[in-house]
């Protein structure tokens, strides 16, 4: 299943976010997240997949990032993933 | 949440309108005349706009500022050379900024409509400048290899957020990714262990710290300054560890005597007796060595605070206050004062022995208030600086569009003032430079033709005298032109045709309203707006405006206002059972006047004779309409006073005694004569109005 | 924004029981909304304003504060009368600006429904109507309802000008 971020994503919608991908995660065992368009994820974002990334481990579940651009790559590392 | 937003934006407000005018000024003195330091500041200028338009959520100005900053980077890392365009862009830049800040609706628009336009430029400038110096980024690129260089510093940050740090706007991370755009991360950690379990976690709160290793050319301050908007509530740790990671130093902290010992100040043959001996006397090294004489005592606090520095960690020192509290508690401790005084009042009225100790305690808590006085009220003051400076711009521009050469110097930026008095003096300063650039500085040519320098100095000059500030803007242009001043003088019925008028008076006649449009007179006009306008506005913070020029030398126009606002002495007078307060530095004396000096010319009306010359009276009963104990003015008292140039006499009953008052401000609708311009409440609690001498005498004249 | 809080009020206006401080000037009852006033107070020293509007009375210290004070009486076209005993200021809250109405003394504090509440005040009194928000009846009662706002606002000042010439 697909799920692409709106524009100006931001903190305004990471609860929408949360309970999509929660969603998402609930129904499929592959969730993929476009990033194009953003330049920037802010950390509750961050955290948020942070998250559910460890889940997925438990669940034996996958998230995938598409078309994400060096900046937001570079602000993922800062928040804690191993890109 | 929403309201906390909306501080935050007022904050933004507050700070921006700071922050760009710092940079005009910066901007300005950058032009022919580059310095890193300069550079540096303009820098660290866009970087905190950046980061505070992110905070109060200007995503716009926030992208903005950031490829500026791409671009100033360049220039830093001198990539990019500072020249004419550059600071135009700037400059454009700047008045982006001022618009989309404070501009209006309309403003705004045109604004956004202009940014991809000056985007573009930048773009052009940031893309031409990496191709033609692809190979020496490359150099830089690689800090690794020089890792040992003296100029790199390593930093420990260990940060830890408030949860709800979000609710303020703030994203930890994109201030981790500045940190890192300014060095390099050479490690990081990030703590998850407060992460709850996916189904669990609120995703509006921060569950995430960091421990990092940072690599940087950039000092401590400027680290701190990263984190500027966070160090509330939040904890940021940052410690300077680039000894102990380079393996210089094995320990952080390291003890007195080593710091001591390494600085060659003592050797350690004698810091080894000296640990033998404390070990015997269990006191302090610092103390030992002190004791001892093997170094002074400023060595040893050197080396105390060099070992406390390196557990430093971001402290603020200053607080921005909202100047409506500083308001309400001048009025309680107005009203401090005024309780006061009816105890004094009440203490003069007893008679006993237990009364010499009331009114000696009373004295020390007189003494204590005016002190606690004069502190609130230093909190108000401000340095003028800041507002000279915006001026700096304004002269450049004016004088690009006059096609004259003008070297423009301030002089007392360091003189403070109240911050409400600044705020109203900008505008008439501007008119008065900018008459200066229009019509007193003559172009390049007429200079040399006269045997001046080519390029006119203007000076714009504060300094204190006497309880006052005076302001200066002074031009060696061509001078006033009495003859044509007396002219329109005689025109307008100011004096007759052969009155004999002293220069000064001739040339304070430009401050009356007739010469607003005063074109005729060449050597000063307006941009429609006149000097009249210029010494209302100065009056109305009760100061006063003057003139000098000479022919050919230049002009000086002298602007006095007091300190503050907010106080002021004043003279109590009685009016029947009234009683009225005159501000004392409008009066000259007062005088008990004889029968026969009292007299009533045509056209003018009543007068009195004062020290050989007759000045207008004005029975303030019959002015305001109240019944008083004297209607002959030789029972009376006359209280001469001064507005500018004129001087009128006022018929009092009597004279109270002077008295420091707090002045209240009146609705117009209440007080809707000119010559009142406020209240103030006395010892005994009642309400007394404040004679506005200024507003009387126009009012009177009518 | 301020015609949307003032229509919320007249919705609430219409369902809830309103309550008022009543007063006596002379012989009529007046009322202002109990919310917007903020204290009463007896007699005190007054400070006169020369040239000021006819029915302003002066200013008084409240409190560090110099608050202006109107003479009703003078405002509603009344004869003069000795302060006394009874006489008192009532303090409502104007725009954000404390304003005094000296007044022959206070009544009570009443509730009143809607449904004895006027909205057109079409009663021939001589005068001006623009501060008379309403007529309301409590018993036999009639008490004119006062729009404190109304009372120094600018469109009065004019009028008053103009019959002072």
């Amino acid at each position: 299943m697909d799920l692409k971020l709106q524009k100006n994503f931001g903190i305004k919608n990471v609860k929408k976010f949360y309970k999509d991908l929660h969603k998402m995660l609930d129904e499929d065992d592959t969730v993929v997240i476009d990033f194009s368009d953003q330049n920037r994820i802010h950390l509750a974002a961050a955290t948020v997949l942070l998250s559910a990334y460890r889940e997925c481990k438990k669940l034996k579940k996958t998230i995938k990032l598409k078309n994400v651009n060096d900046d937001v790559k570079n602000q993922l590392f800062l928040a804690g993933f191993n890109v | 949440m929403s309201i906390a937003i909306n501080e935050i934006q007022e904050m933004f407000l507050e700070e921006s309108r700071e922050i760009l005018q710092n940079l005009e000024t910066d901007i300005i003195q950058l032009e022919g005349n580059f310095n890193k330091e300069l550079f540096d500041n303009i820098f660290r200028y866009v970087h905190t706009l950046k980061g505070s338009s992110g905070i109060a959520g200007f995503n716009n100005l926030y992208e903005f500022s950031h490829q500026l900053e791409n671009l100033m980077d360049l220039v830093r890392s001198e990539v990019v050379k500072v020249d004419e365009k550059i600071i135009d862009l700037l400059l454009e830049c700047l008045d982006w900024f001022k618009s989309m800040i404070f501009g209006s609706d309309s403003d705004k628009k045109t604004a956004e409509g202009n940014k991809q336009n000056l985007l573009n430029v930048i773009f052009e400038i940031i893309q031409k400048s990496i191709v033609s110096d692809s190979g020496k980024k490359n150099l830089k690129s690689a800090p690794s290899a020089q890792s040992g260089s003296d100029r790199l510093k390593y930093y420990r940050i260990k940060t830890v957020f408030r949860e709800d740090i979000y609710e303020f706007g703030i994203d930890p991370l994109s201030i981790i990714e500045d940190l890192s755009k300014n060095g390099r991360i050479v490690k990081r950690k990030v703590n998850k262990s407060k992460l709850p379990d996916f189904s669990k976690i609120n995703p509006e709160k921060c569950y995430i710290s960091w421990e990092m290793i940072f690599e940087t050319e950039l000092n401590y301050d400027r680290i701190s300054e990263i984190f500027l908007f966070v160090n509330d509530d939040n904890s940021i740790e940052i410690s300077d560890i680039t000894e102990k990671y380079l393996g210089r130093d094995v320990s952080s902290e390291r003890k007195i005597g080593e710091i001591l010992v390494d600085k060659g100040i003592i050797s350690e043959e004698e810091m080894e007796n000296v640990v033998l001996e404390q070990q015997k006397l269990n006191s302090k090294i610092g103390d030992i060595i002190l004791e001892k004489g093997l170094a002074s005592k400023e060595d040893v606090n050197n080396a105390l605070q060099e070992q406390t520095a390196v557990r430093s960690r971001i402290e603020n020192s200053t607080v921005r206050v909202d100047t409506g509290k500083l308001d309400s508690l001048l009025n309680l401790l107005g009203e401090i004062v005024i309780n006061q005084s009816s105890i004094n009042r009440i203490a003069e009225e007893l008679d006993d022995e237990v009364v010499f100790k009331l009114k000696n305690s009373l004295h020390g808590l007189d003494r204590t208030t005016r002190e606690f006085q004069e502190q609130i009220m230093s909190i108000r003051m401000v340095q003028i600086g800041a507002t000279f400076e915006q001026f700096r711009r304004f002269v450049r521009d004016s004088a690009k569009e006059s096609g004259k050469e003008i070297n423009f110097v301030i002089e007392g930026k360091e003189t403070e003032l109240d911050k409400t008095v600044i705020e109203k003096i900008s505008d008439p300063l501007k008119h008065m430079i900018r008459n200066s650039i229009d019509h007193g500085i003559e172009t390049a040519e007429d200079r040399i033709a006269s045997g001046k320098s080519p390029t006119g100095n203007l000076t714009l000059r504060a300094y204190h005298q006497e309880g006052n500030v005076f302001i200066e803007v002074k031009d060696d242009g061509h001078g006033l032109n009495t003859v044509k001043i007396r002219k329109k003088a005689v025109s307008l019925g100011l004096i007759s045709e052969d009155e004999e008028v002293s220069e000064s008076r001739l040339l304070n006649f430009i401050f009356n309203p007739g010469f607003s449009t005063a074109d005729q007179i060449g050597a000063l006009s307006g941009r429609g707006v006149g000097m009249d306008v210029v010494r209302t506005n100065i009056e109305a913070l009760r100061g006063s405006i003057e003139i000098f020029s000479k022919s050919g030398e230049g002009t000086t126009i002298r602007i006095k206002l007091p300190l503050t606002l907010a106080i002021i002495e004043g003279m109590l007078v009685k009016v029947g059972v009234s009683i009225y307060i005159i501000p004392l530095l409008s009066i000259i004396e007062s005088i008990q006047p004889k029968e026969e000096s009292v007299k009533t010319i045509e056209g003018k009306g009543e007068v009195v004779m004062v020290r050989g010359e007759y000045v207008p009276l004005v029975r303030v009963y019959d002015f305001f309409g109240i019944n008083s104990k004297y209607q002959n003015p030789w029972e009376g008292l006359i209280v001469v006073v001064e507005s500018g140039e004129e001087r009128i006499g006022l018929l009092v009953d009597e004279l109270l005694g002077q008295q420091q008052i707090v002045i209240k401000n009146l609705y117009h609708d209440i007080a809707t004569s000119r010559a009142i311009s406020g209240a103030a409440i006395l010892g005994n609690g009642n309400v007394s109005l404040i004679i506005d001498i200024h507003g009387l005498t126009s009012e009177y004249r009518h | 924004m301020n015609d949307v809080v003032n229509k919320e009020k007249n919705k609430i206006e219409n369902i809830d029981n309103q309550q008022f401080v009543t007063f006596f000037i002379g012989k009529e009852i007046y009322g202002v909304d109990v919310l917007r006033v903020q204290e009463i107070i007896g007699i005190t020293e007054i400070t006169f304003v020369p040239n000021s509007l006819p029915f302003m009375k002066g200013v008084i210290n409240l409190r560090g504060n110099v608050v202006p004070v109107l003479d009703m009486r003078k405002k509603l076209n009344m004869p003069d009368r000795e302060y006394d005993q009874t006489t008192v200021i009532i303090i409502v809250e104007v725009k954000g600006r404390s304003i005094g109405m000296i007044v022959d003394a206070v009544s009570d504090v009443i509730d009143i429904t809607t449904e004895s509440i006027q909205n057109t005040p079409h009663f021939t009194a001589k005068i001006e109507t623009d501060y008379i928000k309403s007529i309301g009846r409590k018993d036999d009662d009639l008490i004119i309802m006062l729009e404190v706002d109304k009372i120094l606002s600018t469109d009065d000042l004019e009028s008053i000008t103009v019959k002072e010439s």
